[in-house]
């Protein structure tokens, strides 16, 4: 188990990075994130419906100049890490995946305050090189690096910390003392976070829209197609 | 830290142009100043800068305030431009396309997912470096807003119609799982709706709605 949460450490890593720091290619979304967590860890269809339940929630929160946004992506990735690893010693995937759901709002709040420290840092280290009286490309150099390693080093350590935190003992300890029949009650939880995804996109999607109507066209060919 | 980015992509052209400490220390101040564009777009500047930066040294020429200039001047519409083709509707599309795919034929979602993203994105890093490196400080007419006026209706349509698809995928997906799953989705989805309208965050929203969620599992189970 401490070789797996290494791995994905790493791979938390990669996603703050990727966030906002270096690439932007996208594999820090959820719905990829999770899916490859769920690959690392022995258990992609759990990662992956993780990622298609988180994947649009954080969709509007723009990683825009200096503006303030709950880190979604490492937030996700680590609920599904956590949802694989405690399924691994309960059996119970309704519970776990609706709790780490929830897990998931508040692990990326606390990634969003880690990403204000981070920026603060960042900030220092800018102001500290705008100020030198001469410049060269190994001053340059380094302050780059230290800024895109302290990206990877806020995902790996929240990813590292949370994980050998919760995934050990007190999470499936908790899972465990929940009722069996407790699973109809937080069942409908998935269902509520893909009904909200939808509405953040369409929210997103609309502004500065003419097109809006189109939507109804979607709805109905929808309707006639999956229904 | 987009300004200090900026000024670490320019290190390969001052290590071919300046060989002295001087002059390499004043070229790297001037690309060290505050730049806040869109980061796949800066490469049309970096581009643009990289062409003037040669000019200046092959000319011999010691002003370099325009060069300064133009960056600063760029940074806006680069800013503009990137947040409105990428953040607000080519990322939204392809992550609605992805789950909307990932809700019907599975996990090959996500490499659609990912290349359908990448291929503009990598196309206006690519395109903008060449482009800004050969027009220079000219590249500024290749940014207008009427050239992706066009692309722009297009992923306007493209991206309705996807979320009125999703909604009926998703709301499939529900009632496979359960009826109490399709009513959460449904009652979550007109909530979420009206939280928004009213302001709140995302983040109380999601709290509301985990409720909503355990209120319909508890509703369904007392009702049997």
């Amino acid at each position: 188990m401490w070789l797996d949460i290494l791995m994905i450490s790493l791979w938390g890593g990669v996603v703050a990075l990727d966030t906002t720091a270096a690439l932007q290619i996208m594999i820090s979304r959820p719905l990829v994130s999770c899916s490859v967590a769920g690959l690392l860890l022995g258990n992609v269809p759990v990662g992956f419906l993780m990622g298609v339940l988180l994947e649009l929630i954080y969709i509007s929160e723009l990683p825009v100049g200096a503006a303030k946004f709950s880190e979604g992506n490492v937030g996700s990735t680590i609920a599904a890490v956590l949802a694989i690893l405690t399924l691994e010693q309960v059996n119970r995937p309704i519970i776990v995946i609706s709790v780490c759901l929830v897990l998931a709002i508040l692990l990326s709040m606390l990634g969003g305050y880690l990403v204000e420290v981070m920026r603060t840092v960042n900030g220092r280290i800018y102001n500290k090189v705008l100020g030198r009286e001469t410049l060269n490309i190994k001053k340059i150099s380094k302050a780059q690096l230290t800024g895109v390693l302290s990206a990877f080093l806020l995902g790996f350590s929240l990813t590292l910390v949370t994980t050998a935190l919760f995934a050990s003992k007190p999470l499936p300890y908790l899972i465990a003392l929940i009722p069996d029949v407790s699973k109809e009650v937080v069942r409908p939880i998935s269902g509520a976070f893909l009904g909200a995804g939808c509405v953040f996109l369409f929210n997103l999607l609309k502004r500065e829209n003419k097109y809006s109507w189109v939507v109804l066209a979607g709805l109905i060919i929808g309707t006639l197609y999956f229904i | 830290m987009l300004g200090l980015g900026f000024c670490f992509c320019t290190v390969p052209i001052v290590k071919r142009l300046y060989k002295d400490e001087q002059r390499c220390s004043l070229f790297l101040k001037r690309h060290i100043d505050f730049f806040n564009a869109h980061p796949y777009f800066a490469s049309w500047a970096l581009g643009a800068v990289a062409r003037e930066e040669e000019k200046a040294f092959t000319t011999g020429a010691t002003d370099t305030e325009a060069i300064r200039t133009f960056k600063e001047r760029m940074a806006g519409p680069l800013g503009v431009l990137g947040d409105q083709l990428f953040w607000s509707r080519i990322k939204p599309l392809s992550a609605g396309l992805g789950v909307l795919l990932a809700l019907t034929i599975g996990y090959s979602a996500v490499i659609v997912f990912i290349v359908l993203y990448n291929v503009p994105h990598m196309y206006v890093r690519v395109k903008g470096l060449f482009l800004g490196y050969k027009n220079g400080f000219s590249v500024t007419s290749y940014l207008s807003m009427e050239r992706f006026r066009g692309f722009l209706k297009a992923l306007n349509i493209a991206s309705m119609l996807v979320c009125g698809l999703l909604f009926m995928a998703a709301a499939k997906w529900s009632i496979v799982h359960d009826y109490s799953v399709l009513f959460a989705f449904i009652i979550s989805a007109g909530l979420t709706f009206v939280l928004l309208k009213i302001g709140k965050s995302i983040n109380i929203i999601m709290f509301i709605i985990s409720g909503v969620g355990l209120l319909t599992g508890i509703l369904f189970t007392l009702l049997g």
